[in-house]
């Protein structure tokens, strides 16, 4: 299902992270770890992955929003229209902020200033990057306010986020982000906060406004059924690391490596039959703390043998698929030990379960 | 009250409370305070004589039909200079704390939402300010300075300061945490814009908690420094000193000290009264219309 759009993969991306590290606390834990991500001009990209895996923190520091005191940004290189975000001052980013690159906060709830009326907060970016009368100010609220279907803006930009439903808030948070007409949007789990119908409505919603307005989009989200509709290439993230990335059609038609097979899993799918029950991923991600030597995924991975817990993969394109498919997982790697599971059917019981078990059980 | 707004959610009718102000210790508080205000306001029209008009005939007299409580020691009248006197400790209540709370506020939002340097710089000096004890930094300043109303206000301002830049500092540093403030931020908002807007309409009820406390607490210093003679000067009216002058004279003439302290006891109590039911009030969780 990818959404049809301008060319993929440009010569030069819109946005580009090149080997990007974030870690906390004087580098003690480093949560973005070597992250390459490209974004095209009016590309939709996909981050998945579990809670606490690094995406929200690679997209915190694509606008520099961490706390600088205690976050170290590099090295690598946030790229942005070639030029690096890095290197800017601080206000030099700010303008980048809102006016280039936009981003959707996960709870609306939260994200909207009570006290402030949400005319004066969707005009929060206008009146940080742009002179406007105030009429002319006026009638952009109301604009951005129709664009993103609320009904009766005159008389709603003056009121309070309380008086919203949740679904309204996250309709004002994107036309809050729209408001500047950004090349970038981050959105960072906005569906999480919604229920199942919300959701479906405030996707439509950023899909026609994508398509109308060429705008390119980081869809965050640990929910593979978003990332299915939404967007044009997936970037799969496990404990600080791309783990896998391809095509959105190749990821769903050909997922290389375990990690991504139990999201999958996991998943509930509408439009497949489903036959089996959604399987949990067992235990939980490593900590970023301390993560292990080997394969970072190797502690909960069923498939595991004995290399993953000895070295850590590469992420090398999968033999199965195109150059643009890359998995980080021995199994799909025709190298000394490696590529028991290239051709594997995920949805297959684990035909490996009998030989291997646990990596180290009895080697 | 009611809403009549169409667009607006119904409004569940709020069940009438007797609490914050509706309570009994707060109409009390609120008589007391409008009490005062309306005698420093009209005291031009509703005082019975110029207080520092001298009676030659009445010295330290007692209460009469002719002088209400009493004259003091030149023959004025004490109940008008006592009414006199509440123009200068309001002025006093009111200046002081205003010059505290927009002094303290700033630096207070300064340092919470600049952190690192800054915040240690401006910390170190508030906290240096706040190991003194109030009533003798106002004096040190106060003898430095040279007395007079203006010295007076500036010197407790200075002196209460620090408690609005701690309060307001440890405010900004919750929320500068909230999403909301990360959302501004993230749309390129400006510092003073995010300051301004996003952080202080949120830090402002416990500022203005702080402050109707400190009132009461700054007419009271107020007092002292007159009482100490470093305040306001003769013959200007004031309760501290009017209380003073009444010492020398406590066996004749009792009353001078036992009215004007009754003055600054009802004005501080009022004040104290006022904050602790305005506080109840402000509280959304006693269920108490804002």
């Amino acid at each position: 299902m990818t959404v049809s759009g301008p060319a993929r993969s440009p010569d030069r991306p819109l946005l580009h992270l090149d080997d990007l590290h974030t870690s906390f606390a004087q580098g003690a834990i480093v949560a973005v770890e070597g992250i390459d991500l490209r974004v095209g001009a009016g590309e939709s990209v996909g981050l998945v992955g579990e809670s606490g895996c690094g995406k929200s923190a690679a997209a915190k520091s694509i606008l520099r929003l961490h706390d600088p005191r205690n976050t170290r940004i590099g090295p690598g290189r946030i790229l942005f229209e070639g030029r690096d975000l890095l290197q800017l001052s601080d206000e030099g980013m700010r303008k980048i902020r809102g006016r280039e690159i936009a981003m959707i906060f996960q709870d609306p709830m939260t994200a909207l200033d009570p006290v402030m009326t949400v005319g004066d907060q969707i005009a929060e970016c206008l009146d940080a990057h742009e002179r406007l009368s105030a009429t002319a100010r006026k009638a952009r609220i109301l604009e951005l306010m129709k664009l993103v279907g609320i009904p009766s803006p005159a008389t709603r930009m003056r009121c309070y986020p309380h008086q919203f439903s949740g679904g309204m808030r996250q309709r004002i948070m994107i036309a809050i982000a729209l408001s500047c007409r950004p090349k970038l949007i981050l959105a960072d789990e906005i569906t999480t906060a919604l229920d199942v119908t919300l959701q479906a409505q405030v996707l439509e919603l950023i899909r026609s406004l994508r398509d109308s307005m060429q705008l390119a989009t980081i869809m965050i989200t640990h929910d593979l059924g978003v990332v299915a509709g939404m967007t044009d290439r997936v970037y799969v993230m496990y404990a600080g690391q791309i783990v896998e990335t391809a095509a959105t059609d190749d990821l769903f038609a050909r997922p290389a490596m375990p990690y991504t097979w139990g999201l999958l899993r996991s998943a509930p799918d509408l439009e497949a039959p489903v036959v089996e029950r959604m399987v949990p991923i067992e235990g939980m991600p490593p900590s970023l703390a301390d993560p292990p030597s080997g394969c970072r995924f190797a502690p909960r991975c069923p498939y595991g043998r004995e290399i993953c817990e000895r070295a850590a993969p590469p992420l090398a394109p999968n033999p199965v698929s195109g150059p643009e498919h890359a998995a980080r997982c021995w199994g799909t790697q025709q190298v000394k030990g490696g590529g028991w599971l290239i051709g594997h059917d995920w949805r297959a019981p684990n035909s490996d379960t009998p030989t291997s078990g646990k990596a180290g059980t009895n080697a | 009250m009611t809403d009549v707004s169409t667009h607006t959610p119904h409004y569940v009718p709020r069940p009438r409370t007797t609490r914050g102000l509706r309570s009994p210790l707060g109409i009390l508080a609120l008589v007391l305070v409008v009490l005062i205000l309306g005698v420093a306001i009209f005291c031009g029209l509703i005082a019975p004589y110029d207080p520092n008009k001298q009676d030659y005939n009445a010295f330290l007299e007692g209460p009469s039909a002719a002088h209400w409580l009493g004259t003091d020691h030149l023959g004025r009248d004490l109940l008008s200079r006592l009414m006199y006197g509440s123009r200068v400790a309001l002025m006093v209540g009111f200046g002081a704390v205003g010059f505290a709370m927009f002094c303290g506020v700033t630096l207070g939002l300064l340092a919470g939402y600049s952190r690192g340097f800054l915040d240690d710089a401006i910390m170190r000096v508030v906290d240096a300010i706040l190991a003194f004890p109030s009533v003798m930094l106002a004096l040190g300043i106060m003898a430095a300075l040279g007395p007079g109303l203006s010295t007076i206000i500036i010197a407790i301002g200075i002196a209460d300061m620090p408690l609005f830049a701690r309060l307001t500092r440890s405010q900004v540093l919750s929320v500068r945490e909230r999403d909301f403030v990360t959302a501004a931020l993230a749309m390129g908002a400006r510092a003073p814009r995010i300051i301004i807007r996003h952080i202080l309409p949120h830090i402002l009820g416990p500022v203005i908690a702080l402050a109707t406390l400190q009132v009461g607490h700054a007419i009271l210093i107020e007092a002292v420094l007159s009482f100490l003679g470093l305040g306001v000067q003769p013959p200007t009216a004031s309760w501290g000193a009017i209380l003073k002058s009444g010492f020398d004279y406590l066996e004749l003439a009792p009353w001078i000290s036992a009215f004007s302290g009754l003055a600054i006891l009802m004005t501080v109590l009022g004040v104290t009264l006022l904050e602790d039911a305005l506080r109840e009030q402000m509280d959304p969780k006693s269920g108490a219309k804002t």
